[in-house]
């Protein structure tokens, strides 16, 4: 019970980085609630004006969840040092994200706490 | 529980430090500029990229009264942003379709992320933005404005020095445009004036009025805005591409937002 405190605490707290979005966020929670989910990226969509990751996720039931994490701009990314190739198909990716209001599987990604393939993703800061 | 903390401390305090040395024109891992008043300027030069600090996503907070024809406008649009925000999926704004945002709100968007640059000519000062590659042209050759001109989305604009301050006038706007992200309207009568004060070399000051009996009984000051240069900052290609938009409005947002859809 100690150990599961420590950990939602610590999602609320790491849920507190900000992050801004040019097209607003209203679909999502407060920053100060996020989840956080594993899975294999099945596309790393570096588009204008948004960037995105489509990505599967294995339920409880052991079904396959299409997921999907919005990011900001190809150029926001750019200059925190992200790249199309940052993330590819095939990933093993561990991702926090700010989940939406309607309870589907979408969810307004952080860059901050990121680990794909096993190993921290550390390229620029949160903006 | 320590680990996290720790963990929680260098995520949210790396991106402030950052931030705050971004807001200083500094790039990663440079040293910080020197104290801009005691730097050169030429306060008639405004030339180079800007980036907002600070303040509200649109004139003020102090909205004018409108008149029945702009409150029926304001009540038909639902915004992502601000207190009547609604998800994603749900709303009407222009901008989610890549509709030209226009001008005002071309320049309150600068605030929240993108820069602008300006590239003064002998006869003409071109305004870069970097939302949606886009561009407007200030005229400075002694031109009028034009009388009942057709409407267009940045609408037509003349400026000139007055002293140290570049005065821009502005007319003939699109009402399809929303005035700024909370679906304040446009109306075509609109006119706009916006009053640049380059104060030293890293800070330029902004005024605005918009005056349209049409749709505000009474003209909408603006609260002061602050640029700061961001000299090692390039403008980046921001297109708001339709097609990608659509792909991403049926992947992210609808579905983020419980909009089924087929």
């Amino acid at each position: 019970m100690k150990s599961l405190l420590a950990l939602t605490t610590c999602a609320l707290l790491l849920g507190s980085v900000p992050v801004l979005a040019h097209h607003g966020t209203s679909n999502y929670s407060t920053t100060a609630q996020t989840i956080t989910v594993s899975g294999v990226v099945t596309e790393f969509v570096w588009s204008n004006p948004h960037v995105y990751v489509l990505f599967d996720v294995k339920d409880e039931k052991g079904a396959t969840v299409h997921w999907a994490g919005e990011m900001n701009s190809p150029g926001v990314l750019k200059a925190a040092g992200w790249s199309k190739n940052t993330l590819k198909a095939g990933d093993q990716v561990t991702l926090t994200l700010r989940p939406n209001k309607a309870g589907t599987p979408v969810g307004l990604l952080s860059r901050a706490n990121m680990l794909v393939n096993g190993k921290p993703l550390q390229i620029g800061p949160e903006q | 529980m320590r680990r996290c903390l720790l963990l929680t401390a260098v995520i949210t305090l790396v991106p402030l430090w950052f931030a705050h040395g971004q807001g200083k024109g500094k790039a990663k891992g440079k040293a910080a500029e020197p104290p801009p008043v005691s730097v050169p300027h030429d306060p008639h030069d405004l030339n180079g990229v800007w980036r907002r600090s600070g303040g509200v996503l649109t004139m003020s907070n102090e909205t004018p009264p409108m008149t029945p024809w702009a409150k029926a406008k304001f009540d038909a649009a639902k915004p992502v942003y601000g207190p009547r925000a609604v998800p994603g999926g749900f709303g009407n704004d222009p901008m989610s379709t890549c509709d030209p945002l226009g001008m005002p709100r071309n320049i309150f968007l600068e605030v929240s992320i993108y820069p602008m640059e300006f590239a003064q000519m002998p006869n003409r000062v071109i305004q870069f933005f970097e939302w949606a590659h886009s561009y407007r042209v200030i005229w400075t050759d002694g031109r009028q404005l034009p009388k009942d001109p057709d409407p267009q989305w940045m609408g037509y604009s003349v400026g000139k020095w007055e002293g140290d301050i570049f005065v821009v006038k502005s007319l003939g706007f699109d009402e399809r445009t929303w005035l700024d992200h909370f679906g304040n309207p446009v109306s075509d009568d609109m006119t706009f004036e916006e009053r640049y004060h380059r104060l030293d070399r890293d800070t330029l000051e902004l005024n605005m009025t918009i005056t349209a009996p049409k749709a505000y009984t009474k003209p909408w000051v603006s609260e002061k805005k602050t640029f700061r240069l961001a000299p090692n900052t390039e403008i980046q290609e921001l297109f708001c591409v339709p097609t990608e938009e659509q792909r991403f409005n049926k992947l992210v947002r609808d579905p983020g937002s419980g909009v089924v859809t087929k």
